[in-house]
């Protein structure tokens, strides 16, 4: 069986399993899950520009907020409905990963990261500041009228799961079929080796660019469902919290592999979760999990499954 | 033809290559013989636009190299092996020759022409470059800049720390490409292999080159590769 075969019947069974999860799950999982696609949804985004391309941001939250704010604001200040807004949110990320991407990709390493950093905490202090739009720290809730697409009221437990479950599947499918394509296997070389890769031809700027831009954007795409789908948009989801969670998903999941931003998101969040039951110190046992998992499956869990016994897993 | 023509090179304020000038025909080849710092290296690596040229030109047929930005020059028909092979670790020896296939767009004919030159890499497609040889790395990085159906080939040091049968196999493999019309650029420390493959030498010394002589020069007086090099 060839390896495109096998990726195939993987990512499929993984979304027939989500499919299933809805109707055995109680109702109290299945929004767990929901939120998880979401948020799987971002992890993608992140791990297309840090597990295949190689740079660490530490400024994924101000994409992830452009989407949000970009369509939370349109329907509560511009009155537009939601399928539009949705199209607001992906176009207010993508237009800022494409200014962030240009002015960041000045400098590399250490400097990338700080840069992102400040230009999401500069994102995080303009959501404050224009508190007589954004409501501030307070955020704002978008009402259950205003969260209907083509008559589907997404504020619905099920409509909201398989909604989630929808996106979650294109961005999936997008990102399996795009690290496959030359432009997907070139990011691959620049993150093995930019300086070889650009000695054979490659124009490492302009690849890295387009990596900022579509991992903004899925992330911006994100931010945006998450508005629609749960209702509210907060100045939260833009700190530098938001900016690390998605690293944390990633490299527990496994960087560069299709499937571990779901494993990492999935198991982070019921970490927390089930952690949380029993004691108040939940994030010590979460810290705890992750140092011994960055100690002994540094590749995170796809990446150790791909390392010694799936070879194949894309 | 490739010619580089009187080039001054700087790393910031330090000038490594001075009024340098050398040139090379199709189906030849040119070893460049110094000691270790001498500019060898750097030498190359002005010619793959990976450091600026300060004074000077560098051509390619009728194309000015240093006018092109460095992602441009491989395009042009030029592949550079470095030495230390610079590889795609994790990746597998199949997706190596894959990124050197996608930079050219050649097709399978290359693929197969290029397994056909180093048939060991043929058992070992699926295996991460990382986990192969030394000797096989080297043929590796080679098979990868021939993907990309260069016209010039420069090689820095291809030979260095491989056993004999390897440095064998990466001599006959020069040869062949010789016999295919490409020029090949070769810096060498064998003294063995720049007297038996040069078809002309240029020495160069503390970043100058003060001759430039044929291979049979060379073979009718090997001593003058030694005095460059140092060896007694």
């Amino acid at each position: 069986m060839s390896t495109a075969v096998r990726s195939s019947i993987l990512h499929l069974s993984v979304l027939c399993l989500l499919a299933t999860l809805f109707f055995i799950l109680p109702e109290y999982h299945s929004g767990n899950i929901a939120r998880i696609l979401i948020m799987a949804v971002y992890a993608m985004g992140y791990n297309l520009l840090f597990g295949y391309t190689g740079l660490l941001s530490l400024g994924h939250a101000l994409f992830f907020a452009s989407g949000m704010y970009g369509l939370g604001l349109s329907i509560d200040h511009l009155g537009l409905s939601a399928a539009p807004a949705m199209l607001v949110g992906l176009f207010s990320a993508l237009a800022i990963s494409t200014i962030i991407g240009f002015l960041a990709l000045r400098t590399s390493g250490v400097a990338f990261m700080i840069v992102t950093l400040m230009f999401a905490q500069a994102g995080y202090l303009t959501i404050l500041l224009a508190g007589k739009y954004t409501r501030g720290d307070e955020g704002f809730v978008i009402k259950q009228s205003d969260r209907i697409i083509a008559g589907i009221d997404l504020s619905q437990a099920d409509n909201r799961y398989f909604a989630a479950l929808i996106l979650f599947a294109i961005v999936f499918i997008f990102i399996g079929i795009l690290v496959n394509t030359r432009f997907g296997k070139t990011l691959v070389a620049i993150r093995e080796n930019s300086e070889r890769a650009r000695m054979l031809g490659y124009d490492i700027q302009r690849h890295k660019l387009i990596a900022i831009i579509i991992s903004g954007s899925l992330s911006g795409v994100a931010g945006a469902a998450y508005a629609l789908l749960f209702g509210y948009a907060g100045a939260t989801f833009s700190t530098v919290q938001y900016s690390i969670y998605p690293l944390l998903w990633v490299l527990l999941g496994g960087a560069g592999t299709t499937i571990g931003p779901l494993i990492g998101t999935v198991f982070m969040t019921y970490l927390i979760d089930i952690s949380s039951e029993y004691t108040s110190a939940y994030m010590l046992i979460a810290g705890l999990v992750l140092i011994l998992l960055t100690l002994f499956a540094p590749q995170g869990l796809a990446g150790v499954l791909r390392k010694k016994f799936l070879p194949w897993l894309p | 033809m490739l010619e580089v023509r009187s080039i001054d090179v700087a790393y910031d304020k330090v000038q490594v290559l001075f009024n340098l000038s050398l040139r090379v025909e199709r189906g030849s080849i040119l070893c460049l013989v110094g000691r270790n710092g001498a500019g060898k290296t750097t030498t190359l690596k002005s010619i793959m636009g990976l450091i600026p040229v300060r004074q000077g030109s560098i051509t390619f047929d009728q194309t000015v190299l240093t006018t092109l930005p460095p992602h441009e020059i491989p395009g042009s028909g030029i592949a550079y092996v470095p030495q230390g092979r610079r590889l795609f670790a994790e990746l597998s020896v199949k997706q190596n020759m894959d990124i050197g296939l996608m930079a050219s767009g050649a097709g399978q004919d290359t693929y197969s022409s290029v397994l056909e030159m180093f048939p060991k890499l043929q058992e070992r497609l699926n295996q991460r470059a990382e986990t192969l040889s030394g000797g096989e790395q080297q043929m590796l990085a080679m098979a990868r800049a021939l993907c990309m159906k260069p016209e010039v080939i420069l090689l820095d040091e291809p030979t260095e720390g491989l056993q004999p049968s390897m440095i064998e196999l990466i001599r006959t493999v020069i040869l062949q490409l010789k016999s295919q019309n490409v020029a090949i650029v070769l810096v060498e420390q064998h003294v063995d292999t720049v007297i038996a493959m040069a078809d002309s030498v240029a020495f160069i010394v503390h970043g100058r080159n003060p001759e430039t002589i044929s291979g049979n020069e060379l073979r009718d007086n090997p001593d003058r590769v030694e005095r460059y090099l140092g060896v007694e």
